[in-house]
Protein backbone atom coordinates (compact mmCIF):
# COMPACT_ATOMS: atom_id res chain seq x y z
CA UNK A 1 0.00 0.00 0.00
CA UNK A 2 1.63 3.71 -0.71
CA UNK A 3 -0.57 5.73 1.56
CA UNK A 4 -2.13 4.75 4.45
CA UNK A 5 -4.10 7.30 7.73
CA UNK A 6 -5.60 6.04 10.53
CA UNK A 7 -7.07 8.61 12.50
CA UNK A 8 -4.94 11.12 11.26
CA UNK A 9 -5.76 14.69 12.93
CA UNK A 10 -3.93 17.69 12.43
CA UNK A 11 -4.19 20.77 15.08
CA UNK A 12 -3.31 24.66 14.36
CA UNK A 13 -3.04 26.72 17.11
CA UNK A 14 -5.82 29.12 15.38
CA UNK A 15 -8.06 25.79 16.41
CA UNK A 16 -8.81 24.45 12.41
CA UNK A 17 -8.32 20.87 12.96
CA UNK A 18 -7.87 18.50 10.08
CA UNK A 19 -9.30 15.20 10.78
CA UNK A 20 -9.83 12.92 11.71
CA UNK A 21 -8.68 11.17 8.44
CA UNK A 22 -9.14 7.35 7.18
CA UNK A 23 -7.53 6.74 3.83
CA UNK A 24 -5.63 3.77 2.18
CA UNK A 25 -4.29 4.44 -1.18
CA UNK A 26 -3.00 0.94 -3.39
CA UNK A 27 -0.06 1.25 -5.56
CA UNK A 28 -0.29 2.37 -8.79
CA UNK A 29 -3.70 4.56 -8.38
CA UNK A 30 -4.61 7.78 -9.56
CA UNK A 31 -6.18 9.41 -6.29
CA UNK A 32 -8.06 12.94 -6.90
CA UNK A 33 -7.99 15.19 -3.51
CA UNK A 34 -11.28 17.40 -3.84
CA UNK A 35 -12.16 20.15 -2.00
CA UNK A 36 -12.21 24.20 -2.06
CA UNK A 37 -9.61 26.63 -0.07
CA UNK A 38 -8.66 25.82 3.56
CA UNK A 39 -10.53 22.42 3.47
CA UNK A 40 -7.29 20.83 4.18
CA UNK A 41 -5.69 19.86 0.85
CA UNK A 42 -2.58 21.27 1.66
CA UNK A 43 -2.61 20.11 5.25
CA UNK A 44 -2.80 16.95 3.98
CA UNK A 45 0.35 16.63 1.23
CA UNK A 46 2.27 18.31 4.20
CA UNK A 47 1.39 15.39 6.33
CA UNK A 48 2.09 13.21 3.95
CA UNK A 49 5.44 14.24 2.45
CA UNK A 50 6.25 14.08 6.41
CA UNK A 51 6.63 18.20 6.43
CA UNK A 52 4.12 17.96 9.35
CA UNK A 53 3.61 16.07 12.31
CA UNK A 54 0.39 14.49 12.59
CA UNK A 55 -1.14 15.75 16.21
CA UNK A 56 -2.66 12.76 16.43
CA UNK A 57 -3.34 9.09 14.54
CA UNK A 58 -0.90 7.08 12.05
CA UNK A 59 0.58 8.54 8.57
CA UNK A 60 2.36 5.78 6.80
CA UNK A 61 3.52 5.95 2.86
CA UNK A 62 4.95 2.47 1.64
CA UNK A 63 4.67 1.53 5.05
CA UNK A 64 6.60 4.02 6.48
CA UNK A 65 6.36 7.45 8.86
CA UNK A 66 7.71 9.92 6.47
CA UNK A 67 9.16 12.47 8.57
CA UNK A 68 12.55 13.13 8.49
CA UNK A 69 12.91 9.79 7.01
CA UNK A 70 15.13 9.67 3.85
CA UNK A 71 14.86 6.64 2.41
CA UNK A 72 10.87 7.30 2.12
CA UNK A 73 11.40 10.71 0.22
CA UNK A 74 13.28 9.45 -2.10
CA UNK A 75 10.24 8.22 -3.18
CA UNK A 76 8.58 11.21 -3.26
CA UNK A 77 8.14 13.98 -6.05
CA UNK A 78 6.03 16.74 -4.53
CA UNK A 79 4.89 19.75 -5.80
CA UNK A 80 3.02 22.28 -4.48
CA UNK A 81 0.67 25.58 -5.46
CA UNK A 82 3.49 27.37 -4.19
CA UNK A 83 5.99 29.13 -6.26
CA UNK A 84 9.22 28.21 -3.90
CA UNK A 85 11.73 27.61 -5.73
CA UNK A 86 14.80 29.63 -4.62
CA UNK A 87 14.88 32.32 -7.39
CA UNK A 88 18.54 33.33 -7.27
CA UNK A 89 19.62 29.92 -9.10
CA UNK A 90 18.92 28.86 -12.15
CA UNK A 91 17.31 25.52 -13.54
CA UNK A 92 20.75 23.99 -13.97
CA UNK A 93 22.38 25.20 -10.21
CA UNK A 94 18.70 23.81 -8.74
CA UNK A 95 19.01 20.77 -10.09
CA UNK A 96 22.54 19.96 -8.84
CA UNK A 97 21.24 20.84 -5.37
CA UNK A 98 18.45 17.99 -5.41
CA UNK A 99 20.07 15.62 -7.69
CA UNK A 100 22.68 13.52 -6.03
CA UNK A 101 20.27 12.86 -3.29
CA UNK A 102 17.86 10.76 -5.86
CA UNK A 103 19.37 7.22 -7.06
CA UNK A 104 16.99 6.97 -9.83
CA UNK A 105 17.52 10.43 -11.33
CA UNK A 106 16.71 10.59 -14.76
CA UNK A 107 18.60 13.48 -16.84
CA UNK A 108 17.85 12.09 -20.06
CA UNK A 109 13.97 13.35 -19.37
CA UNK A 110 14.88 16.40 -17.05
CA UNK A 111 16.71 17.25 -20.47
CA UNK A 112 13.95 16.90 -22.60
CA UNK A 113 11.09 17.97 -20.48
CA UNK A 114 13.33 21.74 -19.79
CA UNK A 115 13.02 21.55 -23.91
CA UNK A 116 9.13 20.90 -24.04
CA UNK A 117 8.25 23.34 -22.10
CA UNK A 118 10.58 25.81 -22.95
CA UNK A 119 12.36 26.02 -20.15
CA UNK A 120 15.79 28.12 -19.88
CA UNK A 121 18.51 25.39 -18.38
CA UNK A 122 21.21 28.85 -17.33
CA UNK A 123 18.42 31.35 -16.77
CA UNK A 124 17.77 32.71 -13.11
CA UNK A 125 14.36 31.70 -12.16
CA UNK A 126 13.47 34.85 -10.75
CA UNK A 127 13.07 35.89 -14.81
CA UNK A 128 10.36 33.26 -14.93
CA UNK A 129 6.59 33.35 -14.97
CA UNK A 130 4.53 31.98 -12.16
CA UNK A 131 3.72 29.14 -14.91
CA UNK A 132 7.35 28.48 -15.79
CA UNK A 133 8.35 28.29 -12.45
CA UNK A 134 5.41 25.32 -11.62
CA UNK A 135 6.30 23.31 -14.42
CA UNK A 136 9.80 23.57 -13.54
CA UNK A 137 8.81 22.40 -10.25
CA UNK A 138 6.90 19.46 -11.43
CA UNK A 139 10.22 18.32 -13.77
CA UNK A 140 11.60 18.62 -10.53
CA UNK A 141 9.30 15.94 -8.83
CA UNK A 142 8.99 13.59 -11.58
CA UNK A 143 12.69 13.31 -12.63
CA UNK A 144 13.59 10.88 -9.46
CA UNK A 145 10.72 8.68 -11.41
CA UNK A 146 8.94 8.82 -7.53
CA UNK A 147 6.90 5.87 -6.61
CA UNK A 148 4.52 8.41 -5.21
CA UNK A 149 3.86 11.53 -6.65
CA UNK A 150 1.94 14.41 -4.22
CA UNK A 151 0.95 17.18 -6.61
CA UNK A 152 -0.80 19.49 -4.57
CA UNK A 153 -2.97 22.09 -7.15
CA UNK A 154 0.23 21.30 -9.23
CA UNK A 155 -1.51 23.53 -12.37
CA UNK A 156 -2.89 26.00 -10.47
CA UNK A 157 -0.75 28.90 -12.38
CA UNK A 158 -0.47 27.13 -15.79
CA UNK A 159 -2.75 28.03 -18.25
CA UNK A 160 -5.42 25.78 -20.39
CA UNK A 161 -2.34 24.56 -22.92
CA UNK A 162 0.16 24.36 -19.92
CA UNK A 163 -2.18 22.49 -18.05
CA UNK A 164 -2.61 19.89 -20.94
CA UNK A 165 0.87 19.76 -21.84
CA UNK A 166 1.36 18.60 -17.74
CA UNK A 167 -1.08 15.87 -17.97
CA UNK A 168 -0.06 14.84 -21.19
CA UNK A 169 3.56 14.70 -18.88
CA UNK A 170 2.29 12.52 -16.47
CA UNK A 171 0.36 10.11 -17.97
CA UNK A 172 3.23 9.75 -20.18
CA UNK A 173 5.68 8.99 -17.28
CA UNK A 174 3.09 6.97 -14.96
CA UNK A 175 4.22 3.21 -14.71
CA UNK A 176 1.96 0.67 -13.59
CA UNK A 177 3.23 0.93 -9.85
CA UNK A 178 3.33 4.81 -9.64
CA UNK A 179 0.99 6.26 -7.07
CA UNK A 180 -0.60 9.49 -7.80
CA UNK A 181 -2.41 12.02 -5.19
CA UNK A 182 -3.41 14.89 -6.97
CA UNK A 183 -5.08 17.60 -4.95
CA UNK A 184 -6.67 20.04 -7.49
CA UNK A 185 -9.15 23.07 -7.92
CA UNK A 186 -9.34 21.44 -11.43
CA UNK A 187 -12.30 19.10 -11.58
CA UNK A 188 -11.71 18.37 -15.32
CA UNK A 189 -7.79 17.48 -14.38
CA UNK A 190 -8.91 15.23 -11.55
CA UNK A 191 -11.65 13.30 -13.89
CA UNK A 192 -9.49 13.16 -16.65
CA UNK A 193 -6.88 11.08 -14.79
CA UNK A 194 -8.17 9.79 -11.16
CA UNK A 195 -9.36 6.36 -10.49
CA UNK A 196 -10.83 7.71 -7.02
CA UNK A 197 -11.69 10.82 -5.47
CA UNK A 198 -11.75 12.01 -1.78
CA UNK A 199 -14.22 14.90 -1.15
CA UNK A 200 -13.00 17.00 1.91
CA UNK A 201 -14.40 19.96 3.60
CA UNK A 202 -13.58 21.53 6.66
CA UNK A 203 -11.09 19.21 7.57
CA UNK A 204 -13.16 16.25 7.21
CA UNK A 205 -13.21 13.87 4.38
CA UNK A 206 -17.02 13.29 3.07
CA UNK A 207 -16.54 10.71 0.66
CA UNK A 208 -14.12 8.59 -1.02
CA UNK A 209 -15.32 7.04 -4.29
CA UNK A 210 -14.19 5.63 -7.75
CA UNK A 211 -15.29 7.50 -10.87
CA UNK A 212 -17.18 4.30 -11.99
CA UNK A 213 -18.87 4.78 -8.56
CA UNK A 214 -19.80 8.07 -8.84
CA UNK A 215 -21.00 7.34 -12.66
CA UNK A 216 -23.16 4.74 -11.70
CA UNK A 217 -25.07 5.56 -8.13
CA UNK A 218 -24.51 9.37 -8.25
CA UNK A 219 -27.92 10.16 -9.78
CA UNK A 220 -30.44 13.16 -9.61
CA UNK A 221 -33.79 12.15 -9.67
CA UNK A 222 -36.53 14.42 -11.28
CA UNK A 223 -39.72 13.70 -9.84
CA UNK A 224 -43.30 15.32 -10.56
CA UNK A 225 -46.42 13.89 -8.37
CA UNK A 226 -49.40 14.01 -9.08
CA UNK A 227 -50.77 15.13 -5.19
CA UNK A 228 -48.87 15.82 -2.68
CA UNK A 229 -45.44 14.84 -1.94
CA UNK A 230 -44.73 12.17 1.05
CA UNK A 231 -43.58 14.06 3.84
CA UNK A 232 -40.07 12.21 4.99
CA UNK A 233 -38.42 12.32 0.99
CA UNK A 234 -35.55 13.74 2.29
CA UNK A 235 -35.11 10.81 4.74
CA UNK A 236 -35.34 8.10 2.41
CA UNK A 237 -32.18 5.38 2.37
CA UNK A 238 -29.67 7.17 0.14
CA UNK A 239 -31.22 10.47 -0.67
CA UNK A 240 -28.79 13.26 0.31
CA UNK A 241 -30.62 16.18 -0.34
CA UNK A 242 -34.00 17.11 -1.81
CA UNK A 243 -34.77 20.99 -3.49
CA UNK A 244 -38.06 21.93 -5.35
CA UNK A 245 -37.94 24.12 -8.20
CA UNK A 246 -41.72 24.91 -8.90
CA UNK A 247 -43.56 21.50 -9.14
CA UNK A 248 -40.71 19.60 -9.62
CA UNK A 249 -38.96 17.83 -6.72
CA UNK A 250 -34.86 17.15 -7.45
CA UNK A 251 -33.47 14.52 -5.36
CA UNK A 252 -29.70 14.32 -4.79
CA UNK A 253 -29.16 10.16 -4.63
CA UNK A 254 -25.56 8.96 -3.62
CA UNK A 255 -26.45 5.37 -3.42
CA UNK A 256 -29.59 2.94 -3.07
CA UNK A 257 -30.84 4.54 -6.42
CA UNK A 258 -33.39 1.29 -7.06
CA UNK A 259 -34.60 1.17 -3.69
CA UNK A 260 -35.59 5.25 -3.84
CA UNK A 261 -37.00 4.78 -7.25
CA UNK A 262 -39.19 1.73 -5.87
CA UNK A 263 -40.37 3.86 -3.03
CA UNK A 264 -41.36 7.12 -5.62
CA UNK A 265 -43.47 4.72 -7.99
CA UNK A 266 -45.73 3.71 -4.88
CA UNK A 267 -46.95 7.52 -5.46
CA UNK A 268 -49.07 8.29 -8.62
CA UNK A 269 -47.06 10.35 -10.94
CA UNK A 270 -46.63 13.21 -13.17
CA UNK A 271 -42.85 12.54 -14.06
CA UNK A 272 -39.90 10.85 -12.79
CA UNK A 273 -36.84 10.67 -14.22
CA UNK A 274 -32.95 10.01 -13.73
CA UNK A 275 -30.30 12.19 -14.39
CA UNK A 276 -26.67 11.26 -14.91
CA UNK A 277 -24.12 13.31 -12.95
CA UNK A 278 -20.76 14.40 -13.65
CA UNK A 279 -17.70 14.78 -11.07
CA UNK A 280 -18.04 18.63 -11.20
CA UNK A 281 -22.03 18.45 -10.67
CA UNK A 282 -21.09 16.15 -7.75
CA UNK A 283 -18.64 17.89 -6.52
CA UNK A 284 -20.92 21.24 -6.25
CA UNK A 285 -23.86 19.15 -4.38
CA UNK A 286 -21.07 18.21 -1.64
CA UNK A 287 -20.38 21.89 -1.13
CA UNK A 288 -23.59 23.51 -1.32
CA UNK A 289 -25.45 20.85 0.49
CA UNK A 290 -25.66 22.47 3.91
CA UNK A 291 -26.97 25.78 1.71
CA UNK A 292 -29.39 24.23 -0.66
CA UNK A 293 -30.73 21.97 2.23
CA UNK A 294 -32.40 25.15 3.81
CA UNK A 295 -33.94 26.47 1.19
CA UNK A 296 -35.94 23.57 -0.53
CA UNK A 297 -35.79 20.56 1.97
CA UNK A 298 -38.88 19.24 2.31
CA UNK B 1 26.61 17.75 -1.11
CA UNK B 2 28.22 20.08 -3.78
CA UNK B 3 25.52 21.42 -5.30
CA UNK B 4 24.01 22.49 -1.45
CA UNK B 5 27.34 23.78 -0.40
CA UNK B 6 27.44 26.33 -4.05
CA UNK B 7 23.51 27.52 -3.40
CA UNK B 8 24.57 28.82 0.31
CA UNK B 9 27.32 30.11 -1.14
CA UNK B 10 25.06 31.94 -4.30
CA UNK B 11 22.60 32.79 -1.28
CA UNK B 12 25.23 34.75 0.75
CA UNK B 13 27.06 35.61 -2.60
CA UNK B 14 25.84 39.50 -1.85
CA UNK B 15 26.31 39.84 1.88
CA UNK B 16 30.05 38.49 1.12
CA UNK B 17 30.98 40.77 -1.73
CA UNK B 18 29.43 43.75 0.45
CA UNK B 19 31.03 42.57 3.37
CA UNK B 20 34.28 42.28 1.40
CA UNK B 21 34.06 46.00 -0.24
CA UNK B 22 32.90 47.65 2.65
CA UNK B 23 35.93 45.59 5.07
CA UNK B 24 38.73 46.47 2.29
CA UNK B 25 37.79 50.00 2.14
CA UNK B 26 37.81 50.77 6.01
CA UNK B 27 41.08 47.99 6.17
CA UNK B 28 43.12 50.73 3.43
CA UNK B 29 41.46 53.87 5.36
CA UNK B 30 43.68 52.90 8.24
CA UNK B 31 47.25 53.28 7.16
CA UNK B 32 46.03 55.49 4.83
CA UNK B 33 44.49 58.04 8.02
CA UNK B 34 48.41 57.38 10.10
CA UNK B 35 49.95 60.59 8.76
CA UNK B 36 46.65 62.66 10.83
CA UNK B 37 47.15 60.53 13.53
CA UNK B 38 50.61 62.10 13.78
CA UNK B 39 49.79 65.40 12.85
CA UNK B 40 47.09 65.35 15.90
CA UNK B 41 50.57 64.25 18.33
CA UNK B 42 52.79 67.05 17.20
CA UNK B 43 50.20 69.87 17.67
CA UNK B 44 51.64 72.02 20.57
CA UNK B 45 49.74 72.12 23.88
CA UNK B 46 47.84 75.55 24.66
CA UNK B 47 50.55 76.75 27.25
CA UNK B 48 52.73 76.87 24.05
CA UNK B 49 51.79 78.84 21.61
CA UNK B 50 49.49 77.43 19.38
CA UNK B 51 47.74 77.94 15.91
CA UNK B 52 43.66 77.46 17.11
CA UNK B 53 42.40 75.05 15.02
CA UNK B 54 45.12 72.76 16.42
CA UNK B 55 44.62 73.57 19.94
CA UNK B 56 40.92 73.02 19.72
CA UNK B 57 41.72 69.61 18.76
CA UNK B 58 44.69 68.43 21.07
CA UNK B 59 43.02 70.17 24.53
CA UNK B 60 39.75 68.15 24.04
CA UNK B 61 41.56 64.71 24.21
CA UNK B 62 41.33 63.49 27.23
CA UNK B 63 44.75 62.21 28.88
CA UNK B 64 44.80 58.97 28.26
CA UNK B 65 43.91 59.12 24.59
CA UNK B 66 46.78 61.74 24.16
CA UNK B 67 49.03 58.77 25.72
CA UNK B 68 47.55 56.46 23.22
CA UNK B 69 48.11 58.24 20.11
CA UNK B 70 51.81 59.31 21.32
CA UNK B 71 51.91 55.67 21.38
CA UNK B 72 50.48 54.87 18.15
CA UNK B 73 52.51 57.60 16.40
CA UNK B 74 55.76 55.82 18.14
CA UNK B 75 54.43 52.36 17.62
CA UNK B 76 52.76 51.83 13.82
CA UNK B 77 52.16 47.97 14.19
CA UNK B 78 50.63 49.29 17.66
CA UNK B 79 48.34 52.02 15.29
CA UNK B 80 47.39 48.65 13.15
CA UNK B 81 46.73 46.56 15.46
CA UNK B 82 44.51 49.10 17.78
CA UNK B 83 42.84 50.36 14.89
CA UNK B 84 41.90 47.08 13.17
CA UNK B 85 41.88 43.67 15.03
CA UNK B 86 41.69 45.91 18.04
CA UNK B 87 38.41 47.57 17.29
CA UNK B 88 36.98 47.70 13.56
CA UNK B 89 37.49 43.93 12.93
CA UNK B 90 35.48 42.87 16.30
CA UNK B 91 32.75 44.89 15.24
CA UNK B 92 32.71 44.93 11.74
CA UNK B 93 32.80 40.68 11.85
CA UNK B 94 30.16 40.45 14.68
CA UNK B 95 27.85 42.58 12.65
CA UNK B 96 28.62 40.69 9.29
CA UNK B 97 28.61 37.14 11.18
CA UNK B 98 24.61 38.76 12.39
CA UNK B 99 24.13 39.37 9.09
CA UNK B 100 24.95 35.76 7.53
CA UNK B 101 23.02 33.90 10.42
CA UNK B 102 19.86 35.82 11.04
CA UNK B 103 18.13 34.39 7.84
CA UNK B 104 20.24 31.08 7.73
CA UNK B 105 16.89 28.62 8.87
CA UNK B 106 14.24 31.50 9.02
CA UNK B 107 14.45 33.10 5.76
CA UNK B 108 13.92 29.07 4.74
CA UNK B 109 10.50 29.76 6.26
CA UNK B 110 9.84 32.78 5.54
CA UNK B 111 9.98 32.47 1.89
CA UNK B 112 8.47 28.84 1.71
CA UNK B 113 11.53 27.39 0.25
CA UNK B 114 11.64 25.46 3.27
CA UNK B 115 8.97 23.31 1.93
CA UNK B 116 10.81 22.61 -1.17
CA UNK B 117 14.23 21.72 0.58
CA UNK B 118 12.66 19.47 3.33
CA UNK B 119 10.45 17.84 1.30
CA UNK B 120 13.49 16.15 -0.54
CA UNK B 121 15.74 13.83 1.06
CA UNK B 122 18.07 15.67 2.54
CA UNK B 123 19.08 15.36 5.82
CA UNK B 124 18.36 18.55 8.27
CA UNK B 125 21.90 17.95 9.19
CA UNK B 126 23.29 18.15 5.39
CA UNK B 127 21.21 21.36 5.23
CA UNK B 128 22.23 23.01 8.27
CA UNK B 129 25.87 21.54 7.46
CA UNK B 130 26.36 23.49 4.48
CA UNK B 131 24.71 26.87 5.71
CA UNK B 132 27.48 26.68 8.19
CA UNK B 133 30.09 25.90 6.27
CA UNK B 134 29.09 28.57 3.87
CA UNK B 135 29.28 31.07 6.67
CA UNK B 136 32.53 29.75 8.22
CA UNK B 137 34.53 30.47 4.59
CA UNK B 138 32.27 33.75 3.95
CA UNK B 139 33.78 35.09 7.35
CA UNK B 140 36.89 33.96 7.19
CA UNK B 141 37.48 35.62 3.36
CA UNK B 142 36.40 38.61 4.39
CA UNK B 143 38.31 38.98 7.50
CA UNK B 144 41.79 37.47 6.43
CA UNK B 145 41.34 38.85 2.94
CA UNK B 146 40.93 42.85 4.82
CA UNK B 147 43.06 42.68 6.64
CA UNK B 148 45.78 40.99 3.76
CA UNK B 149 44.40 44.22 2.06
CA UNK B 150 45.29 46.45 5.46
CA UNK B 151 48.34 45.22 5.47
CA UNK B 152 49.64 45.48 1.83
CA UNK B 153 48.09 48.93 1.90
CA UNK B 154 50.23 50.03 4.90
CA UNK B 155 53.18 48.14 3.24
CA UNK B 156 52.58 50.38 -0.24
CA UNK B 157 52.67 53.09 1.65
CA UNK B 158 56.00 52.77 3.57
CA UNK B 159 55.36 51.58 6.61
CA UNK B 160 57.37 48.65 8.12
CA UNK B 161 55.61 45.88 10.66
CA UNK B 162 55.47 42.44 12.00
CA UNK B 163 53.12 40.34 9.37
CA UNK B 164 52.55 37.67 10.71
CA UNK B 165 51.71 39.20 14.40
CA UNK B 166 49.15 41.51 12.56
CA UNK B 167 47.91 38.30 10.85
CA UNK B 168 47.67 36.05 13.83
CA UNK B 169 45.67 38.85 15.68
CA UNK B 170 42.76 38.59 13.43
CA UNK B 171 42.74 34.82 14.32
CA UNK B 172 40.48 35.51 17.20
CA UNK B 173 38.47 37.99 15.76
CA UNK B 174 37.59 35.35 13.02
CA UNK B 175 36.85 32.81 15.73
CA UNK B 176 34.58 35.41 17.69
CA UNK B 177 32.65 35.89 14.67
CA UNK B 178 32.27 32.72 13.99
CA UNK B 179 30.80 32.02 17.08
CA UNK B 180 28.37 34.85 16.92
CA UNK B 181 26.97 33.59 13.71
CA UNK B 182 26.34 30.04 15.37
CA UNK B 183 24.61 32.05 18.34
CA UNK B 184 22.31 34.12 15.57
CA UNK B 185 21.78 30.71 13.47
CA UNK B 186 20.56 29.05 16.85
CA UNK B 187 17.88 31.67 17.12
CA UNK B 188 16.99 31.54 13.55
CA UNK B 189 16.60 28.11 13.92
CA UNK B 190 13.18 28.75 15.88
CA UNK B 191 12.56 32.28 15.11
CA UNK B 192 9.65 33.41 12.48
CA UNK B 193 11.72 36.10 10.30
CA UNK B 194 14.95 37.21 9.85
CA UNK B 195 15.01 40.12 12.27
CA UNK B 196 13.86 38.32 15.48
CA UNK B 197 17.00 36.03 15.26
CA UNK B 198 19.10 38.92 14.36
CA UNK B 199 17.60 40.90 17.60
CA UNK B 200 18.29 37.27 19.58
CA UNK B 201 22.47 37.91 18.31
CA UNK B 202 22.78 40.90 18.78
CA UNK B 203 21.09 40.91 22.30
CA UNK B 204 23.29 37.90 23.10
CA UNK B 205 26.55 40.07 22.30
CA UNK B 206 25.72 42.89 23.80
CA UNK B 207 24.98 40.92 27.10
CA UNK B 208 28.40 39.57 26.48
CA UNK B 209 29.98 42.83 26.33
CA UNK B 210 28.57 44.15 29.63
CA UNK B 211 29.69 41.44 31.52
CA UNK B 212 32.25 43.67 32.51
CA UNK B 213 30.37 46.03 34.61
CA UNK B 214 28.63 43.01 36.63
CA UNK B 215 31.49 40.56 37.28
CA UNK B 216 34.36 43.28 37.04
CA UNK B 217 36.43 41.10 34.06
CA UNK B 218 36.61 40.68 30.88
CA UNK B 219 36.20 36.35 30.44
CA UNK B 220 32.64 36.58 29.84
CA UNK B 221 33.18 39.84 26.83
CA UNK B 222 33.59 38.55 23.69
CA UNK B 223 34.84 41.51 22.35
CA UNK B 224 37.83 41.47 24.28
CA UNK B 225 38.40 38.36 22.92
CA UNK B 226 38.34 39.07 19.80
CA UNK B 227 40.35 42.05 19.90
CA UNK B 228 42.98 40.15 21.15
CA UNK B 229 44.62 42.12 23.42
CA UNK B 230 46.75 39.76 25.68
CA UNK B 231 48.41 38.79 22.49
CA UNK B 232 49.12 41.95 21.25
CA UNK B 233 49.93 42.99 24.56
CA UNK B 234 51.71 40.19 26.71
CA UNK B 235 52.26 37.75 23.63
CA UNK B 236 50.27 35.52 24.60
CA UNK B 237 48.41 33.50 21.81
CA UNK B 238 43.84 33.17 22.56
CA UNK B 239 44.32 29.14 22.54
CA UNK B 240 41.81 28.84 25.13
CA UNK B 241 39.53 31.45 23.57
CA UNK B 242 39.54 30.59 20.13
CA UNK B 243 39.23 26.51 21.26
CA UNK B 244 36.28 27.93 23.76
CA UNK B 245 34.75 29.75 20.33
CA UNK B 246 34.65 26.50 18.23
CA UNK B 247 33.69 24.38 20.92
CA UNK B 248 30.50 26.69 21.86
CA UNK B 249 30.34 27.16 17.62
CA UNK B 250 29.71 23.01 17.76
CA UNK B 251 27.69 23.26 20.55
CA UNK B 252 25.15 25.69 19.17
CA UNK B 253 25.11 24.07 15.56
CA UNK B 254 23.71 20.98 17.63
CA UNK B 255 21.14 23.25 19.25
CA UNK B 256 20.36 24.79 16.58
CA UNK B 257 19.97 21.00 14.54
CA UNK B 258 17.73 19.73 17.32
CA UNK B 259 15.56 22.72 17.08
CA UNK B 260 15.31 22.87 13.21
CA UNK B 261 14.79 18.84 12.92
CA UNK B 262 11.42 19.33 15.02
CA UNK B 263 10.32 22.27 13.28
CA UNK B 264 7.43 22.02 10.61
CA UNK B 265 7.13 23.29 7.43
CA UNK B 266 3.74 24.95 7.83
Amino acid sequence: MSIYLEKVTKKYRSGWTLGPLDLEIEEGEIFGFLGPNGAGKTTTGKLLTGLLRPSSGIVRIFGENPVNNIAVKQKIGYVTEDNILYPYLTPAQLIDVIRPYYPTWDDGFVRASLERFAIPPRQKIATFSAGMRQELEIILALAPRPALLILDDPTSRCDPVRQQQFLSLLLENKDAKQTIFLSSHRLNEVERIADRVGIIKEGKLLAVKSLEEIKTTEKKVRVVFQKEPPENLGALPGVAKVERVRDSFFLTVNENLSGVLEELNRHPLFALEVIDQNLEQVFFEYFTEGKKRNEGNV
Amino acid sequence: MKGMFKKEFLEARGKLTWGLVIFCLLAIGIPLLYPLVVSLTIAPLPSEGLSPSRVSITVAMPGEMLKEIERMRRDFDYYLWSQWAGKNLPQAGGVLAIILGMGAVANEYKRKTALFLLARPISRAGILGNKFAAAIISLAVVIFVSTLVMLAAARLAGYHFAWGTQLATAVPSFAGAVLIFAVTAFFSSFSPGALPAALGGFGATVCSVLTPYFFKSNTLNILFHMAGVRFFQEGIFPWPFILASFVLTAVFYFLALLIFSRREAL
